[in-house]
């Protein structure tokens, strides 16, 4: 297919996903004005493991006591869903934008902003049904595609939590962001902004959204399995990690890479971005209880003292192997505590918490630098070697702590483990298969002169002194 | 000397202008290792009107130190305390710790 004609059908899928919308708006103004009766209600549902969404008021069962919205909950998820957007804009960003070259700053940080731009017009189009609605164990239903059906009295989340489906959207949205947004870093400096722009959107739809649906969704085909991903080890971290790895791989090195030094340009800029992220992860993390609760809050301690073994045991191999401790190893081995944790947050104990913390830093670290240096892969701003191994080790360590039955860890396990393959397979070939098409259309990579001269300045007609 | 990659940046904007500016094309390779080649291009580069590309031969001359080097900072002692105990200051590493890794 040409690039024209690709081009022809996604303008026309556009314009007809405008007047969906626009004949849509008479149907939600209506809802609306019935938002103003007295509070809404929802069906309770079956308990489920994970986050889902509740039938509507008009399907309760006679004789049982109608789910109200609990005002507690709501407050909490709207302020997961703010944290955890700020984790990418401008906590992602920042981070990003500190470890590449003075010259491709700009151009980091309006990839990283314009994924939240995107994966929000796909998320709202349709990413979210593909996603959180029930359909096949391998995908979601269309019955919220742009959004039909989301009326404010709509509750949702996890049984008994009842926050409003437009909450939970919100949140949901945000770790789509943050999962998209992740991946440039492994082909910063040297990816068109073009092509990011497309790799954003169909990443977020193809291959981001039937992840989320096998894990998070209760009829998922992985979730059914048992797999145990609390806040998005398997989902955001693996699936980005190896997602980084396969651009990485695809776009190949960056000129002059291994023999010429590739300065990070601001260190501070990456220390306020860490900062930012190690903040908002109490979002992603506590916030994935879908409830201010008892769960929630003991995955807001869990991830704190596993991110803080985890920098301690980057720092401590650091320092023994090179000398000294570096600001950018303390900061990376905070990020791979909070990756790490992240899949086990909401099943683990404390001590659990710093086992996989101390792991983890110890890991990652090897991943971002014998790892790298051994392949010779030009992993930018080591994604794979901090999401993407972080993810897989945390989710493993989720399936040996987070079972109370000890006799139960060994399948466990197993299960994990099928969790990160399935998810890190089907990743790495969607990932592939995408950038090939992204390359007949447009071209992934910037030309030899844009590489040496700076993306700013040729990409964006922008620079910084 | 400045670092490989702060040269080839200028060398690379260097080389974007003489071609808008003159349509001259120059060989940014051999700049990077041939003063004589460079102090020439630079002379042209002086003859035309770009005050943008006057004051990057000018951070080019300083970073390729084509003028002669700077003159050495005084070296201070200093001390590092690793996991055991007090040691030597470890080599210093400048930005050669980036070549082909960023950790």
């Amino acid at each position: 297919m040409t690039s024209s004609s690709l081009l022809h059908r996604c303008s026309r899928f556009v314009v007809r996903a405008l007047l969906m919308s626009a004949l849509q708006i008479s149907g939600l103004s209506s809802a609306y004005a019935q938002a103003a009766e007295p509070p809404a209600v929802a069906a309770a549902t079956e308990p489920a493991a994970a986050a889902a969404v509740m039938a509507p008021a008009a399907t309760a069962p006679e004789g049982k006591p109608q789910p109200r919205l609990d005002t507690g909950n709501t407050a909490w998820m709207l302020t997961s869903s703010a944290l955890v957007l700020l984790m990418t804009l401008p906590g992602v960003a920042l981070f990003y934008g500190g470890m590449v070259r003075k010259k491709n700053v700009l151009s980091m940080c309006a990839q990283i902003f314009v994924c939240g731009v995107l994966v929000t017009v796909t998320w709202t189009l349709l990413g979210y049904s593909l996603a959180f609605r029930p359909g096949s164990g391998f995908i979601g239903g269309l019955d919220r595609l742009l959004l039909s059906g989301l009326t404010p009295d709509g509750l949702a989340g996890t049984d008994g939590a009842n926050i409003p489906e437009s909450v939970f959207w919100m949140f949901q949205l945000t770790f789509a962001i943050i999962t998209t947004a992740l991946i440039p870093g492994a082909m910063a400096e040297r990816m068109k902004f073009s092509a990011l722009c497309w790799f954003a959107v169909l990443w977020s739809i193809f291959v981001y959204a039937p992840i989320a649906h096998w894990v998070w969704e209760p009829g998922g085909w992985l979730a059914t399995m048992g797999a145990l991903d609390f806040a998005g080890g398997t989902v955001v971290h693996v699936n980005a990690g190896v997602a980084g790895l396969v651009c990485a791989l695809v776009m190949g090195r960056r000129r002059g890479f291994g023999r010429e030094p590739m300065s990070p340009h601001n260190l501070v800029l990456t220390m306020i971005g860490a900062g930012l992220l190690w903040v908002g992860w109490f979002g992603f993390n506590a916030g994935s209880a879908v409830a201010a609760n008892a769960t929630a809050g003991m995955a807001m301690l869990v991830t704190q003292i596993a991110t803080a073994f985890a920098a301690l045991a980057w720092m401590c191999v650091e320092w023994m192997v090179r000398g000294r401790p570096s600001a950018l190893g303390i900061v990376s081995g905070a990020v791979a505590g909070l990756v790490a944790i992240t899949p086990a947050s909401g099943f683990v104990s404390p001590m659990a918490a710093v086992f996989i913390g101390a792991v983890s830093g110890v890991v990652c670290y090897l991943g971002a630098t014998t790892l790298k240096r051994r392949f010779g892969y030009d992993d930018s701003l080591d994604v794979f070697g901090i999401h993407g191994i972080g993810g897989a080790v945390g989710a493993f360590l989720t399936g040996v702590f987070g079972v109370s039955d000890p006799t139960m860890i060994g399948a466990q396990v197993l299960t994990q483990m099928a969790a990160i393959g399935a998810a890190a397979l089907y990743s790495a070939v969607a990932t592939f298969l995408l950038l090939v098409i992204i390359n007949s259309m447009t071209g992934l990579r910037v030309d030899e002169e844009a590489e040496r001269e700076g993306l700013d300045r040729l990409e964006h007609g922008e620079h910084i002194e | 000397m400045d670092s490989d990659s702060h040269i080839y940046g200028l060398l690379g904007r260097i080389h974007v202008l003489m071609r808008r500016t003159l349509n001259r094309i120059t060989d940014v390779e051999y700049m990077r290792i041939n003063a004589d080649y460079t102090r020439e291009i630079l002379r042209i580069a002086m003859g035309t009107e770009s005050t943008e590309l006057h004051e990057l031969c000018a951070k080019l001359r300083v970073a390729m130190e084509l003028d002669g080097p700077a003159p050495a900072a005084p070296k201070e002692k200093t001390f590092t305390f690793g996991l055991g105990g007090r040691k030597d200051p470890p080599p210093e590493e400048g930005d050669e710790r980036y070549i082909g890794t960023l950790r």
